[in-house]
């Protein structure tokens, strides 16, 4: 593992990184969301309390 | 020679010191003199000549806290039953901005209440190892560092798209700990509680507990002959593929892979490879592998089913076979209808049940044929003696995993009261626990991953290569055996027990 550098360039490489992120998240993901074609994959599996991101079986009805 | 009270103060205080770093010979030692009245003002002030042995391994320390923590749930169950739900859980879903999380209240409990009290609970396990390593405020300081990005894994995999296309949050968790790891670095003072190998077997510990054998009879015949005549044909031909033709390196990247494929996906990955004591970048891979395939899978086997015309009963027996993850079974199942649903699902159920006998019986096969792969941190010590040398290598989380399964089984098969006690105890508490460990766990790995070095790990694309040719044989054996069974041998048992 790297130790931590004093300088500026990490840290401004992680806010990049994070405003990234976070516009994806909440500017580009929630516009997907609206698409016809990708709700009519979600809202049936919301409907049947199916979780697809189940990692076990345990976790597949909500 | 009666004992002083200097020797009584010393005796107690070196006695404290050798139980706090678990120096079991030590604190024998001690006890012994004390028992013995010597005057070890000599010998012991001045250090022993005992050979001081290293601490209690992760794989130990796992193995107890995970037993114990498995224990106490099924005791806190008993005893508070259904008030305690909703306190152990994780941020769920969102759609605009995770803003709205804040208001998302499960069970009565806010989702932030139950997100701290299922970090705390972590937290404490972790606050006992630190005390034993005399770290408690430094080790509890960084534990609450790498607990703020898990939960901001697990608040980006809370995303309505990311959710439904299956974007599990280990990718997300192994995403922000990379960008943490290749931007600032870790930073020595998170140090304490970058413990990736011992997040991930203390959940698979906790896993153990989801892994119910009984379940097996329950689920009968057709399902089993489809899971398991095919699983292990697929696993082994893939594993050696892997090794001998492909000629991947690293037989543990290529297990790792095949199991992944074969059986179901990231908890299977996560087991097998802490089993064999893969490289961490090499379960990275895998997983990763692993997830972009099932996203694919999971939304164009549906339709291909339905496109040559696919009987619903076979169809869904062939992508619970094939479909990696867990979840995506269930989706893809969904999309073709009730039975289909059903069908996948019991498949995917048994494949899952029994990773419990795949990760046993590679922690056995790699104990005994790849001696070079040894424990964590590089060191070999000889042992005399075959069974010796084999207890020293195998990893003993393994056995804490198949105990918590075997009393769990025997709770639940005991009858409907310790079956629904097993039941609360995993939705009420353990499930949620074992999340927390997984993406803590890939929060660490992602640390350590570096942008550098992952064109390598790839290793020419052989690994794509594997995963490639392991699925098509996996598609075209399963089909096979769906056909077989769904829709020949046992198909009009299964249509008058699932009728259209």
């Amino acid at each position: 593992m790297r130790v931590i550098r004093s300088d500026v360039k990490p840290w401004f490489r992680l806010g990049i990184c994070s405003l990234f992120l976070v516009s994806i998240w909440c500017l580009m993901l929630p516009e997907i969301s609206k698409i016809e074609l990708v709700r009519q994959w979600i809202e049936p599996l919301k409907r049947e309390g199916i979780n697809p991101s189940a990692v076990y079986y345990t976790e597949v009805f909500e | 020679m009666p004992l002083q009270i200097g020797h009584v103060s010393f005796f107690l205080v070196t006695w404290l010191r050798a139980c706090r770093s678990l120096d079991y010979d030590r604190t024998c030692l001690v006890l012994r003199d004390c028992a013995l009245g010597y005057n070890t003002s000599g010998k012991l002030m001045n250090e022993p000549d005992v050979r001081v042995k290293p601490k209690i391994s992760e794989d130990l320390w796992a193995v107890w806290l995970g037993v114990g923590l498995a224990l106490v749930s099924l005791i806190l169950v008993l005893m508070f039953g259904d008030s305690l739900k909703g306190w152990i859980n994780k941020p769920g879903e969102w759609v605009r901005s995770p803003i709205e999380l804040l208001d998302d209240v499960k069970a009565g409990v806010p989702v932030w209440a139950s997100t701290l009290v299922s970090l705390s609970v972590v937290g404490g396990i972790l606050a006992f190892i630190f005390w034993t390593e005399s770290q408690t405020a430094k080790g509890l300081i960084a534990f609450a560092t790498v607990a703020c990005l898990a939960v901001a894994a697990m608040v980006l995999a809370g995303q309505e798209v990311i959710k439904y296309f299956n974007l599990e949050y280990v990718l997300w968790a192994l995403l922000i700990g990379a960008i943490v790891g290749n931007t600032i670095g870790v930073p020595a003072w998170i140090k304490p509680a970058v413990r990736g190998e011992f997040y991930i077997k203390l959940g698979l510990v906790l896993l153990g507990m989801e892994v119910l054998m009984a379940k097996l009879v329950v689920l009968g015949l057709p399902g089993i002959l489809v899971s398991w005549v095919v699983t292990p044909i697929v696993l082994i031909t893939t594993f050696w593929i892997g090794n001998r033709l492909i000629k991947i390196d690293s037989p543990s990247l290529t297990i790792t892979i095949a199991s992944d494929m074969s059986v179901c996906g990231v908890s299977a990955a996560i087991a097998t490879a802490a089993a064999c004591r893969a490289k961490k970048e090499e379960l990275s891979l895998a997983v990763s592998l692993s997830l972009a395939f099932t996203a694919i899978m999971m939304v164009v086997m549906p339709l291909l089913i339905r496109v040559i015309g696919m009987d619903d009963l076979v169809g869904g027996a062939w992508m619970g076979g094939t479909i990696d993850s867990t979840g995506a079974v269930a989706a893809a199942g969904a999309a073709l209808g009730e039975r289909a649903l059903l069908v996948a699902t019991t498949i995917k159920m048994i494949q899952n049940i029994l990773i419990g006998v795949i990760a046993f019986a590679v922690s056995l096969y790699w104990t005994t044929y790849y001696p070079e792969a040894d424990s964590a941190d590089g060191q070999r010590e000889h042992t005399p003696g075959f069974f010796g040398e084999v207890w020293k290598r195998f990893p003993k989380f393994v056995l804490g995993f198949v105990a918590v399964s075997i009393v769990a089984s025997v709770i639940d098969a005991s009858g409907p009261q310790g079956s629904d006690l097993i039941k609360q105890t995993i939705d009420l508490l353990t499930k949620e626990i074992r999340g927390w460990l997984f993406c803590l766990a890939f929060v660490c790995i992602g640390f350590e991953m570096r942008w550098a070095t992952l064109a390598p790990a790839l290793k020419g694309g052989k690994p794509l290569l594997l995963y490639i040719i392991g699925q098509s044989i996996n598609l075209v054996l399963t089909g096979l055996m769906a056909w077989l069974v769904f829709g020949w041998l046992f198909r009009d048992a299964i249509i008058e027990w699932l009728p259209k």
